[in-house]
């Protein structure tokens, strides 16, 4: 039978069956923004992280540079991709020492290569923060590539606490989501893991085996 | 095991779950997995009046998509297209091959990296790719653990839950060439990481299930904690999802309480690791990601299901595998006793439709109806109700059996009939049951020796010497 045919017949069948229609759910009255300010929504967004696993530094914007000097050095990165938003900014990178080489990625399938076997962490922005589940919000696109937040072993993200919201549904709903997602969301809330050999909880499944969340306290 | 498992005469089942209900180190695995499994599902859900509101929410959701299920396949489909996603339809699993080893062949593939799909399980893609000469490799840990033995997935959430670390750390030393024997669970993942990592970075296609579609934004949504999902859908140059007609949503703000119910329902998490959106290949520009992406939308046997009104509720399924968690007879079987793709209570009601009651009518029968599953289904599925409406579907006469399941009336036998008709007329004429009576306690002794399933764990009964009736009459 052919595509057409079988499509066709699956969707005859479906209404076939003349299923009554439905109101439609308003799953948004359910999620009630809880009242709270800002920095408190932070330090929850913070807290639940560092439940997961995930190291957390805070910074001002005018020392990042630093801030990610001493995490690199602290984690001994030699290599260090860097995804193409964060290239033109200098200054983050004015302080890094010699120790810490910068790969710029311009080509991801260029790059695979280093980015599978030498590269020792990647370093991205972040599209923003969500308080309820401790989670990071990166959005792809054409200088935020997909693989710097998953190949290296080391994660490192840049979040700016401005753009923590309280869930992900606040998030869908200020940003109006519903009309057109980029080629890849995707939420991230703690290291790769596993519990797949007898309930045992093992970290750097096939993803980032650490993740590194550096909060920047916008003024 | 690695016949494929889709006849499962009853006796067999009944084999199977003999044997290991005889293990005890398989029963100490399975109840410390569910144990486990139920704390942590608990610990999510401290507040029982929230639960039952999201709860509510969640079976609103299914029930609506389900209503509108055609329309929003056609938007979903629409969508996708218009976002450069290449949308398959396979009425079998024999379509769902057929189509995946056309695009395998149109790209030269000749070697595949699966992150983890039960309708790829359902399918047997693995096979199938095999015969095609196609190396296919299991990524998600649990997964690639079975493949390795050579064995089928035991649960839906976690695939290997039925072996012990230290069965795990001989099969690894056994089977990966240059691999030591190791018990620490870190160096076993590591060990599977390390092999992965490789076949992540040469396979041609990475496969995917998916958990939501959005029909609104043409968007598959797939949870997971290993990553390995991101990297088969991120890395290699194709990637092929693979899931059935029955898991889309209209809008996307229905998304955010079905993956809240989905994880904490499943494995306890607030949130997983990664929660994975997908609305396109990769565009002009874009460093990364696969320049094309495929949807197969596989039938087999839904349609049915969702041509009763009852029976339409067991789509409503999410596939987190609370139900077998909480099941005191998927915790003493097991998922392999099963036979099936979906064990536990889920398994129990998919099944018929995809396989046919003939082969699967014992499976409803394996119930105490204890409504435990029913109890904790994140969107309500009244598992119990189905149970029974499959165990009357099984019984009927097949001359008037109907068409609602495939393979109704599969379980009748006209002598079994007849005696249930015997009993009934006794019952309902008080000359004829004491004459029956009567005659039971004079011939007494022609009672058997065995009597079904009754003399298995009992000892045989047998009438009274004097009928009740005549001791009350004479006293």
């Amino acid at each position: 039978m052919s595509q057409q045919n079988i499509r066709q017949r699956i969707l005859d069948k479906l209404r076939a069956a003349q299923a009554v229609p439905l109101p439609c759910p308003d799953a948004v009255v359910f999620y009630k923004e809880t009242m709270e300010d800002q920095p408190t929504r932070v330090e929850r967004l913070m807290l639940n992280m560092k439940n997961a696993m995930a190291e957390v530094h805070r910074s001002s914007a005018a020392d990042l540079g630093l801030c990610l000097n001493k995490i690199c050095s602290e984690k001994q990165v030699q290599l260090l991709a860097v995804a193409p938003e964060l290239l033109p900014d200098a200054a983050l990178f004015e302080h890094m020492g010699h120790q810490t080489k910068i790969l710029p990625v311009t080509q991801c399938h260029v790059d695979q290569e280093a980015l599978f076997n030498t590269v020792d962490a990647g370093l991205t922005l972040t599209h923003g923060g969500i308080a309820e589940t401790g989670t990071l919000v990166l959005w792809s696109g054409d200088e935020s590539p997909r693989m710097l937040s998953l190949v290296p072993p080391v994660h490192i993200a840049i979040l700016h606490a401005s753009c923590v919201v309280e869930s992900l549904m606040d998030m869908m709903i200020r940003e109006k989501w519903s009309t057109g997602l980029p080629t890849n969301v995707v939420l991230i809330s703690s290291p790769s893991k596993t519990a797949d050999i007898q309930q045992t909880l093992a970290y750097g499944a096939h993803g980032p085996k650490q993740l590194v969340v550096v909060l920047v306290e916008d003024r | 095991m690695n016949q494929p498992l889709h006849f499962v005469p009853s006796d067999e089942f009944r084999q199977r779950a003999q044997a290991v209900v005889e293990n005890p180190a398989l029963q100490k695995s399975f109840r410390g997995a569910m144990d486990f499994l139920q704390n942590k599902r608990l610990a999510q859900f401290p507040d029982d009046e929230a639960l039952q509101r999201l709860r509510d929410l969640g079976e609103a959701i299914r029930q609506y998509s389900l209503s509108k299920l055609p329309d929003l396949l056609e938007t979903l489909e629409a969508k996708l297209t218009a976002n450069g996603i290449q949308v398959h339809w396979a009425d079998t699993p024999e379509d769902a091959n057929r189509i995946f080893i056309e695009i395998a062949q149109a790209q030269g593939a000749r070697a595949v990296i699966k992150g983890k799909s039960m309708v790829s399980e359902e399918v047997e893609l693995n096979h199938a790719l095999q015969a095609a000469g196609i190396e296919a490799l299991e990524s998600d840990m649990g997964e690639y653990i079975v493949q390795l033995a050579d064995e089928k997935p035991s649960h839906i959430i976690m695939p290997a839950i039925h072996k012990t670390k230290v069965e795990i750390a001989e099969l690894f030393a056994e089977r990966i060439p240059g691999v030591d024997y190791t018990d620490s669970v870190d160096e076993l993942i590591q060990i599977g990481r390390k092999v992965l990592r490789d076949k992540f970075a040469t396979a041609d296609i990475g496969v995917s299930g998916v958990n939501v579609m959005v029909a609104e934004t043409g968007t598959l949504c797939l949870v997971e904690n290993e990553g390995n999902g991101r990297m088969s859908t991120t890395v290699p140059r194709v990637h092929v999802a693979i899931t059935g007609i029955e898991k889309v949503v209209e809008k996307l703000t229905h998304v955010p309480p079905l993956l809240s119910l989905l994880t904490r329902s499943a494995t306890g998490q607030a949130i997983t690791t990664y929660v994975n959106m997908i609305s396109s290949p990769r565009k002009p520009g874009e460093l990364d990601g696969p320049d094309e992406v495929h949807l197969i939308l596989l039938d087999n046997g839904r349609t049915q299901a969702y041509a009763d009104p009852q029976l339409r509720s067991t789509l409503q399924c999410i596939r987190c595998g609370a139900c077998m968690n909480h099941c005191p007879v998927y915790t003493r079987i097991g998922g392999h006793a099963y036979g099936t793709t979906y064990p536990g209570p889920i398994g129990k009601i998919i099944s018929p439709h995809l396989l046919g009651l003939d082969s699967t009518y014992a499976l409803a029968t394996a119930s105490t109806l204890c409504g435990a599953c029913a109890e904790v289904c994140p969107v309500r599925i009244p598992i119990p109700d189905l149970l029974i409406r499959l165990r009357t579907e099984a019984y009927k006469n097949p001359a008037t059996a109907g068409e609602a399941v495939r393979g109704a009336g599969s379980a009748y036998s006209s002598l079994a009939m007849a005696l249930w008709h015997g009993w009934a007329a006794t019952y309902r004429y008080p000359t004829l049951y004491r004459l029956f009576t009567w005659c039971a306690s004079r011939l007494r002794f022609l009672t058997p020796r065995t009597q079904g399933g009754w003399t298995r764990n009992h000892v045989a009964m047998q009438p009274a010497k004097r009928r009740f009736r005549d001791r009350m009459n004479r006293s």
